[in-house]
């Protein structure tokens, strides 16, 4: 019993010291409010469930539980995480810059259709019919988002509309090319000529729809954390996002810095689109913006623009979206319930007032103030 | 050529213009007031959307149109009003409450429809009947213009401007959101709660986004569909920034974006002008993204003068 | 006459686990006076004003004003008990007119709208009655740093405030305009308001002040009768114990001309000269203070240097090699160094962590990294050096920046650019607002620096500070150097004042401007 009860004593100023890690803590804190905001968010959208459904429980059922039935179910979820990884990695290289630059959209379908194109175009042997589509569509995408990039770093244009403007004129010329230019007719809709085998991405795992895409993906997201914290232009381009004040002044060239986060990540997404195209689909015949730059920002934020927990982030919202097609194909209910709870999670993960560290310190220093002054009671007490 | 001569010598053409222009007016106006309280609202676009369908929704709902409008009103105010709350409350980034706003808003607005119709693009709405001035609709051309067959919300746009402009010149409340936009702490330590005056503001703006989609909705088309709103709000966001702040010149700019969007509809129906429809839907965004561009650099060369200038005596 | 018309008791106040602004702090100020919180900087006097007037909410304590307990909890219940305050970074909207900053939050109404012509009337007829001249009609952003203190008095007493707290008031006036705002406040105390001055100026103290409360460390040292305590004493509590020896700058050899400014004028974006014709040459071993009104070209000097501005005329050489065309990091890379005046935007990433922050300037040398990638090891142990040597408190060379307080961030700051120095080290107001050990650990430091032979150029609105450790300045006056002054010692404060003023010129042209 003795032992017990000092076993628990040891194990309590463990546990405290631990504690008192200020980085652990701030992480434990972190991790709380995520798994919080994704309560209340799911709450939300079960309650949203509850007012359309006839039958809320089996579509509650289908969307939760749903992804896991069978290793073809998780399998879209993988498939859907794959996209989302790109665009996540690229909203991270963006954001961590210090921008808003919303091209990462109009990237994709870049990315996506000369990707296409060019593996319709070139025949090439073995696996270039493959990296040589896929370079030239991220080669294209970056070459188009230079533009608001560079009209950024150098007076100051506004990326975030400039850059949502060209994604509506890229959209556009996309939409003219395969309904006038590179259309096949034979596929009775406004698409380019079918993708030569050569060029498809290799499934992955069998009976499923994972394919080799998602280890590109994985490689990606691990080049990326080195080169923003491992490297010296990493560091120029934190330095920048965070402060350019501070990043001009030490002597990084934030224009450069700016313009180099941006076109990285619009590569990454103009790669996305590529691989997209490339694992997905017979033909490119996309008529709107695929809306994978918007999520690319949610994943992002939710992985704390860290490119290590991305792939995590990623893999939840893929599950999410996964459970809401299950939900829609078997119940009553929509999939749009999904963006309600993504934008509820990226207000509250974003949040800097919900559950915040400095909210949690201001309650520890009062927790502080009531301890000392108990024991300076008490001290008063002894003395008289 | 000769039917883009034509076209200009169209009073139809014009009345197109103003027709294009309002929901931008009421875009940029709500930017505009955002800004000046020093918020940079991305968040309007998903307001015009929850306006539009709320105002299909409740015109079919009630069968009147003017009710329709004001449920657009009100959905704008709330979205103004979460907005706030996202920002002011939960000091969340701006642009991230933006970006939320407007997954939020086209989600919600797609499963509305879907849970009352069971389609998922567009919802039917009561148009507004257009007013005929009386009189004044004789006028040969300036009539056809501004006095045929007018929706009531092209004349509010213009009265719009006169009250943003009337907001910031003569209210309290207008000086009250210039100090709290330009200087937060200064105007915290004289009593006026920022936050209050903020989400104030970004109903207001709310509102004005309000206006701009049931415009959409009611006036423009009879009915809501998904993609009406279609990046209006963030060129309601350029006319603003090119604008600088100042309500009327923030019109203007707003109705020449509409003007050439109106230009880029009507020149699909030249037959002779053989330019694809899709590549002069791209007109509107090029142009917002030039007068962006255009302006930038203005405002650049003001900001670094030469050093060679010899000194301006005042 | 000694009727209490407030008291603050037991007031604690902490900002998180460690950071304590304010423990148990009492503090009384009687109905009528001028009363003098005092204390070092970081000892507590700004956080316990902040409090009285509600931008700050203690953890514990009681406040009362003419015997009656209040709770304040927002600036508007302040005032509405007759509290005013002067914060020292002004609290002006730049873009709004005199007027508008006057009435701001009370404002005049007719028939529900703004009354412009009674807020004019306002700000006239108060200007006239505290003999305070000031246009109601231009805007803050074209006022000098004495008419903006100004208007922050007068929205004070547009407020009817009866208790007016000033922070740090004399910081940002030259000495004659001191001698003028004293008059205005003695005309105040006359009128029966109550003032309590935020400051560490042991002169002005002795000059207008009726009794002194002392802090140090978030405590309460005592309250006391001005007439009946010295300066000596004064300083004693202060610090706590005895002043350490003055730091005495040693003579060296001038070495070789190190930075040499020729010619050189930029205009403002006003289309004024911002710098007209700036001439001098700093040699190694030599420290030049650069002394003037803030806003008189400083700013402007300070950026040309360090290639923050690229737009100017005229030719800057450092060290045998034209500036002109060198990027930043290219002028850094020569050996020139530079500790900004604004500290927590230019000077540290907030958002970065303290190894960030201490390394930022040597990121791209060679010896820190090994192909690609980053020495992280070498880095931190660079980092450890540096916050050792410079008794940088801390937990964590990963904890983020935000963290320390002003004194140890700016130690940091100083740590990364003089270590990286090798020939010009341009310091923009090194010590301000930072607490005493940190001002004499960051003196030793430049002046061993200057010591080894480098060039320091130092700008700082202290002229205690320049007096201290500079033997030559510079006099600057809207953009002109109107004064080279080679032994400071023999330059009294108030030829000084004239200088920066620009009522007197080396070159007799003042007397007639």
């Amino acid at each position: 019993m003795k032992r017990l009860s000092a076993f628990l004593t040891l194990l309590r100023s463990r546990v405290k010291d631990l504690l008192s890690s200020p980085r652990l803590l701030s992480a434990i804190i972190e991790g709380g409010r995520m798994l919080i905001a994704i309560l209340i968010a799911y709450l939300v959208a079960f309650m949203v469930i509850g007012i359309v459904s006839d039958d809320p429980a089996m579509a509650i059922r289908w969307f939760v539980l749903g992804p896991f039935s069978s290793a073809t179910e998780f399998g879209e979820v993988l498939k859907n995480a794959t996209p989302l990884l790109f665009a996540g990695i690229a909203a991270c290289l963006i954001i961590r810059g210090g921008n808003f630059n919303m091209f990462t959209e109009g990237a994709f379908y870049a990315g996506g259709l000369v990707t296409a194109l060019v593996a319709i175009g070139f025949e090439g042997p073995g696996f270039l019919a493959i990296v040589v589509p896929l370079a030239a569509g991220t080669l294209a995408a970056m070459l188009i988002g230079y533009i608001p990039a560079k009209l950024k770093a150098k007076y100051e244009v506004n990326e975030f509309v400039s850059s949502i403007m060209f994604n509506f004129i890229v959209m556009w010329i996309g939409i003219w090319l395969i309904s006038n230019v590179v259309i096949d007719i034979t596929s009775g809709d406004n698409a380019t000529a079918p993708i030569p085998d050569a060029s498809r991405l290799r499934i992955l795992i069998e009976n499923t729809n994972v394919t080799t895409g998602l280890l590109i993906a994985l490689v990606i997201a691990i080049i990326a954390y080195l080169y923003m914290f491992k490297t010296r232009f990493g560091f120029r381009l934190r330095m920048t996002g965070d402060n350019r004040a501070f990043a001009r002044g030490v002597g990084i060239d934030v224009a450069r810095a700016g313009i180099s986060s941006q076109l990285l990540g619009i590569g990454v997404a103009g790669l996305g689109g590529g691989v997209e195209i490339l694992a997905n689909y017979h033909r490119f015949n996309w008529k709107t913006l695929p809306g994978f730059g918007f999520d690319g920002f949610m994943v992002a934020i939710i992985a704390k623009n860290r490119p290590l927990l991305v792939p995590l982030a990623a893999l939840f919202i893929g599950y999410l979206r996964s459970g809401a097609d299950l939900m829609a194909f078997n119940s009553d209910v929509a999939q749009e319930v999904v963006q309600i709870i993504q934008g509820l999670i990226l207000i509250l993960v974003a949040s800097e007032a919900f559950f915040s560290s400095a909210w949690f310190r201001g309650l520890l220093a009062k927790r502080m103030f009531r301890r000392k002054r108990f024991a300076s009671a008490t001290e008063v007490d002894r003395h008289a | 050529m000769r039917e883009f001569f034509q076209l200009f010598a169209t009073p139809g053409f014009y009345a197109m213009i103003l027709q294009l222009s309002t929901p931008l007016v009421f875009a940029a106006l709500a930017a505009l007031v955002s800004n000046k309280a020093g918020v940079l609202n991305i968040g309007i676009e998903g307001a015009m959307v929850s306006a539009a369908l709320s105002a299909a929704l409740l015109s079919t709902l009630t069968g009147s149109a003017a009710l329709g409008v004001l449920a657009g009103v009100l959905a704008g105010i709330l979205m103004g009003l979460f907005f706030a709350l996202c920002a002011v409350r939960l000091r969340t980034n701006h642009i991230l409450v933006g970006i939320a706003t407007n997954i939020l808003a086209s989600g919600v607005a797609v499963f509305i429809i879907y849970a009352v119709t069971g389609n998922k693009s567009d919802y039917p709405g009561i148009a507004m009947t257009p007013w005929n001035v009386p009189i004044l609709k004789e006028l040969p051309f300036i009539g056809e213009i501004l006095f045929q067959n007018a929706n009531p919300l092209i004349y509010l746009a213009v009265i719009a401007v006169i009250a943003v402009r009337f907001l910031f010149r003569r209210t309290v409340l207008g000086v009250r959101i210039l100090a709290v936009g330009k200087n937060e702490v200064a105007a915290a330590s004289v009593g006026i709660s920022p936050a209050r005056v903020k989400t104030i503001a970004l109903m207001i703006a709310g509102g004005l986004a309000g206006f701009g989609g049931a415009y959409l909705s009611l006036g423009y088309m009879s009915g809501f569909n998904t993609g009406m709103v279609a990046g209006r709000g963030f060129i309601g966001i350029a006319a603003e920034a090119i604008g600088a702040g100042h309500p009327v010149a923030t019109a203007l700019f707003a109705v020449l974006f509409g003007a050439v969007n109106a230009f880029s509809l009507a020149a699909q129906t030249f037959p002779s002008f053989a330019i694809p429809y899709e590549l002069l839907n791209t007109l509107p965004y090029l142009t917002t993204t030039i007068g962006l561009v255009i302006y930038s650099v203005l405002r650049y060369r003001k900001a670094h003068p030469s050093p060679t200038h010899k000194e301006i005596k005042p | 006459m000694s009727t209490p018309i407030l008291r603050m008791q037991g007031i604690c106040k902490s900002y998180g686990p460690g950071i304590i602004a304010a423990d148990d702090v009492s503090f009384t100020v009687d109905a009528g006076e001028i009363h003098a919180l005092a204390g070092e900087n970081g000892a507590g006097k700004t956080t316990l004003m902040k409090i009285l007037f509600g931008m700050e909410r203690p953890q514990s304590g009681d406040i009362y004003i003419r015997d009656e307990r209040v709770l304040i909890t927002d600036p508007n219940i302040a005032m509405a008990h007759g509290i005013g305050m002067v914060h020292q970074h002004f609290m002006l909207v730049d873009d709004l007119t005199v007027a508008e900053n006057v009435i701001l939050g009370i404002e005049p109404k007719k028939h529900g709208l703004l009354d412009r012509e009674a807020a004019r009337a306002l700000v006239r007829s108060m200007a006239e009655q505290y003999d305070m001249s000031v246009d109601p009609d231009s805007f803050i952003r074209d006022l000098s740093v004495a008419t903006k203190q100004k208007v922050e008095i007068l929205k004070v007493l547009a407020r009817r405030a009866d208790i007016v707290i000033l922070d740090e008031p004399t910081a940002v006036l030259t000495p004659q305009e001191t001698k003028r705002f004293f008059e205005q406040l003695s005309a105040l105390r006359k009128a029966g308001r109550t003032i309590i001055i935020i400051t560490h100026k042991l002169s002005e103290i002795k000059t207008i002040c009726d009794r002194i409360t002392i802090m140090r460390k978030g405590r309460t040292v005592g309250t006391y009768d001005v007439a009946s305590i010295s300066e000596q004493e004064i300083s004693r509590r202060m610090i706590g114990g005895d002043p350490s020896p003055d730091l005495i700058p040693e003579p060296v050899d001038p070495g070789p001309v190190l930075l040499s400014v020729q010619n050189v004028s930029c205009i403002a974006p006003s289309g004024k000269f911002a710098l007209r014709d700036v001439h001098f040459d700093l040699r190694g071993g030599e420290m030049l203070g650069i002394v003037g009104v803030e806003g008189n070209g400083q700013r402007e000097l300070v950026d040309i240097l360090t290639g923050l501005r690229t737009a100017y005329d005229g030719t800057v050489i450092l060290a045998g090699t034209t500036l002109r065309g060198m990027s930043i990091a290219r002028i850094r890379h020569q050996g020139l160094s530079f500790v900004p005046e604004d500290r927590m935007t230019v000077g540290v990433n907030l958002d970065g962590s303290l190894l960030d922050n201490a390394t930022a300037a040597i990121r791209d040398d060679r010896s820190f990294n090994v192909g690609p990638f980053q020495a992280d090891r070498k880095l931190a142990a660079f980092a450890r050096r540096l916050v050792s040597r410079y008794e940088v408190q801390h937990d964590s060379l990963r904890e983020s920046i935000r963290h320390l307080s002003g004194g140890n961030m700016q130690k940091v700051v100083c740590g990364r650019e003089i270590g990286i120095c090798k020939t010009v080290l341009v310091a923009d107001q090194p010590t301000r607002g930072v607490d005493v050990g940190a001002v004499r650990t960051i003196h030793d430091q430049i002046e061993s620096l200057r010591r080894h032979g480098k060039a320091i150029l130092l700008i700082s609105s202290d002229l205690t500070e320049i007096r201290t450790l500079c033997r030559q300045a510079i006099v600057l006056h809207q953009g002109e150097i109107v004064a080279r002054i080679d032994d400071l010692a023999g330059c009294s404060e108030e030829e000084l004042g004239l200088y920066m003023l620009g009522l007197k010129r080396q070159d007799g042209r003042g007397a007639t401007s």
